[in-house]
């Protein structure tokens, strides 16, 4: 074995810390070592050219890189090595600044560290063995779940992208929430017009099937072959899949848990999406005292909803303004904590209201209590620090978003995670904030936090890109570390195929043991850590390398 | 709920009527002045003991990897035989349709390693002579017959009854002659109270196991430690000669056998969440380590954290299958 260790000052940052040259002369000593140099930068062009090299002229056969994160300039290294035609897996990467310079400044306690990191990376790296990135076909189809303005401009896309589009809405009708608006702000449209227009677009479409009034309940298989199985009024339906968009929207605040607000107790209190169900129906006196609510189910730790709604000051905003369109002599006040008024056009939007007429008090409302001669309002004005009593004739609560009554279902089903507050989880917060941690599965709309129509419509149309650019090719590599399942110590007490988060371990009752599904392995280890008789090893992760490190770590030097 | 009377000879009708269709087996116990053990019979019963007061191992361990779909096999065992029972077909080591499975009232054991204990199918260890029970059985979280298909339970006027469970437990009743009556007397033996949490630290561990040969013996007997290939079997864990001598070149000193704390840590930890409690180990192991004391200790404690007790219900998955994210709630405080 010829192994190359390569170790990186990073100009500063690990060199101020780490006695970078001393390390590389005490590798020398090892007798698998044939190469130990450090250099500034090993990502500049000079650096890599001394690994290039040095693979050349000593025949390198493991390449052990000590420098940032793997996670930084992976593939770069890799490339090298491909380069020169070394398997790629060989390299073995050992992170001496995130997890070691930028630790600590004790030099001597630094090095020692880094001693130990670069030990336990050359003892793993003596069991390595080349593997091999694998292709597999992939279906271009995509399933779209839910069909609000979200789904719907995902499901387009990928229509008129060529792809087999099925759309599944629980509801009878696709439109979801939007379709209940009369006036979307900023355009003004109706809600019913916008989803009329994508739904009649769709459904002239051939490449795309729609099931109203159904639910998935099943789903397996692996990136670009996932099976779903969906319950529709004429039976179960079986679909092949290459990849998922989740749109299913969010869940109106039910001002109900707050009994203090005396929601549905009083028909004088309502909420924004009562107000715009009744829209003209509403009858007030010709100068009536309205008092317009904001956060309502938003930024409130006590009922666990600690986060902005984001599109509540909107809404708001709007209410007031219906009001004193309709009744100018009213009298309009609005109670907020902050207004956040941040789609583009809100500020001025805010401006308007007010020069309209709407009063804004920033308050805390503790009570909402319903006399027969109004609707008394208990609060607290937080800028004059006064407690006040007002009567109004019609009280609206700014209601905000919930998370989807089905996001823990449908999370299940699809092995993806929830945030906090039950909003689906994306990837990286801004590296990759369509995709989730399973491939091929995206997440669009306000079902990933709270969003408005309009970016509703471009994170689905967003998601829908990704998804594309994942199966347009109509094949993709699968990363070499999978579980394998040695077949004579297997037991068959099926314990893996519980733990295994990507449903790809398979039981054959006739052999009475499991095997992995290689497309399917997500090459997370649990399968591996549940199993009692280590019948399973991850690929490049076998239990040798760990036993190994960990020894490396802790062992007498 | 129905049950019906029994008086001697009943049971041993009911299973000769099984044995004569030919393609069914019964495992039970087997008496003679020489002494009592397990039995799988065939033709006829013979000398069948439906009760066994000595203990030398647990029955469940002979059914695993017993998937043949043909024959047909009635087990008339132990409460903690049951429940190993039990806890295997859970993990799949069973095929549980042609297994009728009846836990008899347990009145405690004496370990097979005393000698000159009677042959007397009737003893009461735990009530006359409770000096004599074993560890496990002074300590059993279980010994009532309500586990299994059907039970066979003795009430406190000293009446036995059988009792039904599942379906299959009815149709074991069926077999037994006399009328179906509605059980309202009490049974003899109340349930358990719950067990004293177990603590206990490394080095009173240690100190325990020190005199450990890791012959894995307790391994080897143990019904719910179900591994067709041990990781234990190879040298990765007790590593011998070379590998032996490169590990104390690297590490330091070892003591022999090298790593026998891991392999009983180990060893608990895949069984901790399955284990019935029987004390089967303990009886295995020539060094007279205490084993029921840990693993019945440990394994009650984790049992409980998960409100689980193995092989008390073939419905209730085993914890480490069923992830609740409420639990690291439960591990937070």
């Amino acid at each position: 074995m010829k192994t190359g260790i390569f170790i990186c000052h990073c100009g500063h940052n690990i060199k101020h810390t780490v006695d970078v040259a001393g390390l590389s002369e005490y590798f020398r000593k090892y007798p698998q070592v044939t190469v130990s140099e450090d250099y500034p930068f090993l990502c500049s062009e000079p650096g890599q050219n001394m690994i290039t090299d040095s693979i050349e002229k000593h025949g390198l056969d493991r390449v052990i890189v000590a420098s940032c994160a793997p996670s930084l300039h992976g593939e770069l290294f890799k490339d090298l090595l491909r380069k020169k035609d070394v398997n790629p897996f060989l390299l073995r990467r050992v992170s001496i600044r995130e997890h070691c310079s930028w630790v600590g400044d004790d030099m001597e306690e630094n090095t020692e560290k880094a001693k130990r990191l670069i030990l336990s990376g050359l003892y793993g790296a003596a069991h390595f063995i080349p593997l091999e990135e694998k292709q597999v076909d992939v279906n271009k189809s995509a399933l779209v779940l839910g069909g609000g303005v979200s789904g719907l401009s995902a499901a387009l896309f990928l229509s008129k992208m060529d792809m087999q589009v099925y759309l599944v809405e629980e509801t009878p009708e696709l439109g979801g929430r939007v379709r209940e608006l009369k006036s979307v702000w900023p355009s003004r449209k109706n809600g019913a017009d916008i989803i009329a227009e994508m739904e009649n677009e769709l459904k002239a479409r051939d490449n795309v099937a729609i099931f109203t009034s159904s639910k998935l309940t099943n789903f397996e298989g692996f990136f670009g072959n996932y099976q779903a199985t969906i319950d529709t009024p004429n039976g179960e339906k079986k679909v092949m899949a290459g990849g998922v968009v989740v749109a299913i929207g969010f869940t109106p605040f039910d001002p109900d848990i707050k009994p203090e607000l005396g929601y549905g107790r009083d028909p004088r209190i309502v909420t924004t999406l009562d107000l715009e169900r009744m829209a003209d129906a509403l009858k007030l006196p010709d100068k009536p005292r309205v008092a317009v609510l904001h956060c309502i189910g938003s930024r409130d730790e006590q009922i666990g909803r600690p986060y902005c709604s984001r599109i509540c000051c909107i809404n708001a905003l709007r209410a007031a303004e219906r009001i004193k369109e309709r009744y100018p002599d009213s009298y309009v006040e609005s109670f907020y904590m902050d207004m956040r008024a941040h789609p583009r056009g809100g500020e001025e939007f805010f401006e308007d209201t007010q020069e309209k007429g709407v009063l804004f008090t920033r308050a805390n409302i503790a009570e909402i209590i319903p006399e027969p001669e109004g609707v008394v309002l208990h609060g607290e004005d937080t800028l004059l620090d006064e407690v006040f009593e007002r009567g109004f004739d019609l009280v609206v609560l700014s209601i905000g978003m919930s998370s989807p009554a089905t996001s823990r279902d449908i999370a299940s089903l699809l092995k993806i995670s929830l945030d906090k507050d039950k909003f689906f989880l994306e990837a990286h917060i801004k590296l990759r904030p369509f995709d989730t941690a399973v491939k091929g599965i995206f997440i669009a709309g306000s079902c990933s936090g709270p969003k408005d129509v309009e970016e509703s419509i471009s994170h689905g149309r967003a998601s829908a890109l990704k998804l594309y650019g994942f199966l347009n090719l109509g094949y993709a590599f699968v990363d070499p570390f999978i579980s394998i399942v040695d077949p004579k110590r297997c037991s068959g007490c099926r314990m893996c195929e519980q733990a295994c988060v990507a449903k790809a371990i398979k039981f054959d009752e006739d052999k009475h043991v499991v095997h992995v599904e290689e497309a399917a392995c997500m090459g997370c280890g649990l399968c591996n850590a549940t199993c009692p008789s280590s019948a399973i090893s991850l690929k490049g992760y076998v239990d040798t390398i760990i036993g190994d490190e960990i020894s490396a770590l802790l062992e007498a030097m | 709920m129905v049950g019906k009377k029994i008086t001697n000879g009943q049971i041993e009708g009911a299973l000769n009527k099984l044995l004569s269709g030919g393609d069914c087996l019964v495992m039970g116990f087997e008496k003679d002045s020489a002494g009592i053990r397990h039995r799988v019979f065939k033709d006829s019963l013979g000398n069948m003991s439906i009760t066994n007061h000595i203990f030398a191992l647990n029955g469940g361990l002979y059914l695993r990897r017993l998937f043949s779909k043909g024959a047909r096999i009635a087990l008339v065992l132990r409460p903690c035989e049951i429940r190993s029972y039990v806890e295997l077909v859970k993990l799949s080591q069973v095929e549980p349709e042609n297994i009728i499975a009846v836990s008899v009232d347990c009145f405690g054991t004496i370990s097979s390693k005393v000698d000159g204990v009677p042959v007397d199918p009737d003893a009461d260890v735990l009530g006359k002579e409770p000096d004599r029970a074993r560890f496990a059985c002074a300590n059993c979280r279980e010994r009532r017959g309500v586990v299994g298909d059907a039970g066979v339970r003795l009430d406190v006027s000293g009446q036995y009854w059988v009792l039904p469970y599942t379906e299959k437990g009815g149709k074991f009743l069926s077999l037994i002659e006399g009328p179906e009556e509605d059980v309202t007397v009490k049974m003899a033996i109340p349930p358990s109270k719950s067990a004293a949490a177990f603590q206990t630290d490394m080095a009173e561990f240690a100190k325990d196991f020190s005199n450990c040969i890791m012959c894995m013996n307790c391994r080897d007997m143990c019904p719910v430690c179900y591994c067709v290939d041990c990781v234990f079997n190879g040298d990765e864990y007790l590593p011998k000669g070379d590998a032996l001598f490169n590990k104390i070149f690297r590490s330091g000193s070892t003591d022999m056998p090298s790593g026998k704390e891991l392999f009983h840590l180990i060893r608990m930890y895949h069984v901790s969440q399955t284990c019935v409690g029987c004390g089967a180990c303990e009886e295995a192991c020539p060094q007279g380590i205490p084993l029921t004391k840990y693993f019945k200790g440990i394994s009650e404690r984790l049992q409980g954290i998960f409100s689980y007790m193995s092989g008390r219900d073939p419905n209730e998955q085993i914890p480490m299958v069923t992830f609740l994210e409420d639990e690291l709630k439960n591990a937070e405080d």
